[in-house]
């Protein structure tokens, strides 16, 4: 990758070892992404915000990186580890780290969003505008419904462009790796609700070798909630970073059918059942808490319901008078978290969870080590209320 | 010995034993941050440790946080002496390494097992853009 006379002087250590670092990361990206140069971004979304992912080496580290450093363009950022408006009882040095944490990223200048679908709460920039998302689910969504230019990135390649303003002209901001070369088929099977299609997603995450993949048998208009639950299940399983859908000629085929599916179904779900329902990974916007109103109709659950949501959208909600309608029904707002490493599920309050998300299920099971009960939204509603 | 020729992502130099891993890895649910340990049951190099060994795998999917995982596990002296990509070298590896001063290098190989074994002693010349080999 060719850098200019000024990145280069950068790199050396012209303005200092932050920023130094911030254009060694780009360098190894743009040398693994074979890029020719940086170009401009204008919106950057760092993930590594929850203590329970990044640990103490990553709250020393990003002190040490906010001393003197502001984000060149904006910048949002993904859930933290709890919800800053209600009681928990998370131990005083996991809220202190926390705490140490978000202020960090103050420091730098970024929107305190807490959130991982920016998308969902932020103006868009225009088509084609390069950005770097970290937050997989979001990379993945941008890119396939957006159209929004961004590699799936790290929480650090991301920290790195927010710092710069840079990211590496290559891959997925390069419209020619933008067709997808593969197609995955559907054999026999019907996708309908948004777990099957979360399941196809995280399926087609470890078949893809390309930055792009195509699913030939969906419509190319999907509502949000199944775009939502294919975009996460890709980020999860697999380094692949956009998808499209509908057919694709001269494309490759490969097929998933009712054992692919069932495999995964076997990993993800270990039980039948769970002692809590948890929503919201990624995070719920308001079609889906409509659509779960809906769903509830007066109803009431049986159990105790989590419905992760970022800060911004539940106030919407509220505002609408909406999430008082699905409050009713006995489910509680978590906002400014997510469900993926909350320190609030361990195994030692928690033997099984029950959620809709595949992302979701995945995280809960191989971090929080919990059992999950994995079924979609309305066969969770109709069984547990 | 007997040397392979391979792309430099992040400079440096190593002298160690390979640790191979047919299957890509998610750093964040797979790997131990504190001590470099294997911890998905279901991999086939459960209970062995990146620390101090040549990581050699596909390439990582999954979680963006898992650059933080090497940062940790290097800040933590567990982390892996060197690592190299068999199919291709991704972001979050590759930023990972970077910001942890790890060597890291791409030897493009769909059957890496006929080149690299797992325990073999290797040596990784980021710089130079080689890998020696010594026989088995």
């Amino acid at each position: 990758m060719q850098l200019t006379k000024s990145e280069e002087k950068i790199l050396a250590g012209s303005k200092g070892e932050v920023y130094a670092s911030a254009y060694r990361v780009l360098s190894a990206i743009g040398q693994a992404t074979e890029a020719e140069k940086l170009v401009p971004i204008e919106w950057a979304h760092i993930s590594g915000v929850n203590y329970n992912t990044i640990g103490d080496t990553g709250v020393d580290f990003l002190q040490e990186v906010a001393n003197g450093v502001r984000f060149r363009v904006r910048t949002t950022i993904n859930p933290m580890g709890y919800d800053r408006s209600k009681p928990n009882t998370l131990s005083q040095n996991f809220l202190s780290k926390q705490m140490q944490i978000v202020e960090s990223y103050k420091k730098m200048g970024a929107t305190q969003s807490f959130s991982c679908t920016p998308y969902e709460i932020f103006k868009l920039p225009k088509k084609g505008t390069s950005v770097s998302f970290a937050e997989s689910s979001a990379a993945v969504f941008s890119n396939s419904f957006l159209g929004l230019m961004t590699n799936k990135e790290s929480a650090l390649s991301a920290l790195a462009s927010a710092i710069t303003g840079k990211s590496p002209y290559s891959d997925l901001r390069i419209e020619k790796s933008r067709t997808p070369r593969v197609a995955i088929k559907c054999r026999g099977i019907a996708i309908n609700t948004e777990t099957d299609y979360g399941l196809l997603g995280y399926i087609a995450g470890k078949i893809a070798n390309d930055s792009c993949i195509a699913f030939s048998d969906l419509k190319s208009r999907m509502e949000m909630m199944p775009a939502k639950a294919i975009a996460s299940g890709l980020g999860t399983s697999g380094s692949c970073g956009m998808f499209t859908s509908g057919n694709v000629p001269k494309s490759e085929s490969v097929a998933i059918g009712e054992e692919e599916m069932c495999k995964a179904t076997d990993e993800l779900s270990t039980d039948e059942d769970g002692d809590l329902i948890m929503f919201g990974s990624p995070q719920l916007g308001l079609s889906e808490l409509t659509y779960l109103h809906d769903l509830i109709a007066g109803r009431k659950f049986d159990r105790r319901c989590i419905i992760f949501c970022s800060r911004y959208i539940h106030d919407q909600a509220r505002k609408i008078g909406l999430a008082s309608k699905v409050e009713s029904s006995g489910a509680e707002f978590m906002c400014d978290s997510c469900m993926c490493l909350s320190p609030l599920i361990t195994r030692d309050n928690t033997d099984s969870i029950i959620t809709n998300s595949v992302k979701g299920a995945y995280y809960m099971k191989s971090s929080n080590r919990v059992g999950v009960a994995l079924k979609d939204m309305k066969t969770i509603v109709r069984t547990y209320s | 010995m007997y040397v392979v020729g391979c792309k430099c992502i992040v400079k440096g130099f190593a002298e160690g034993e390979a640790l191979v891993s047919d299957t890509p890895i998610n750093f964040l649910t797979m790997i131990d941050a504190g001590s470099g340990e294997i911890k998905d049951l279901n991999h086939n190099l459960y209970g062995q440790t990146l620390k101090d060994k040549i990581f050699v795998f596909p390439y990582s999917v999954g979680s963006s946080v898992g650059a933080y995982v090497l940062y940790s596990l290097k800040k933590k002296s567990s982390g892996p002496l060197a690592i190299i990509s068999s199919n291709r070298m991704d972001i979050t590896t590759a930023s990972g390494c970077a910001i942890s001063n790890i060597p890291a290098v791409h030897l493009k190989c769909l059957n890496i097992h006929q080149v690299i074994r797992n325990s073999q002693a290797l040596i990784v010349d980021a710089d130079g853009e080689q890998i020696l080999i010594y026989p088995n």
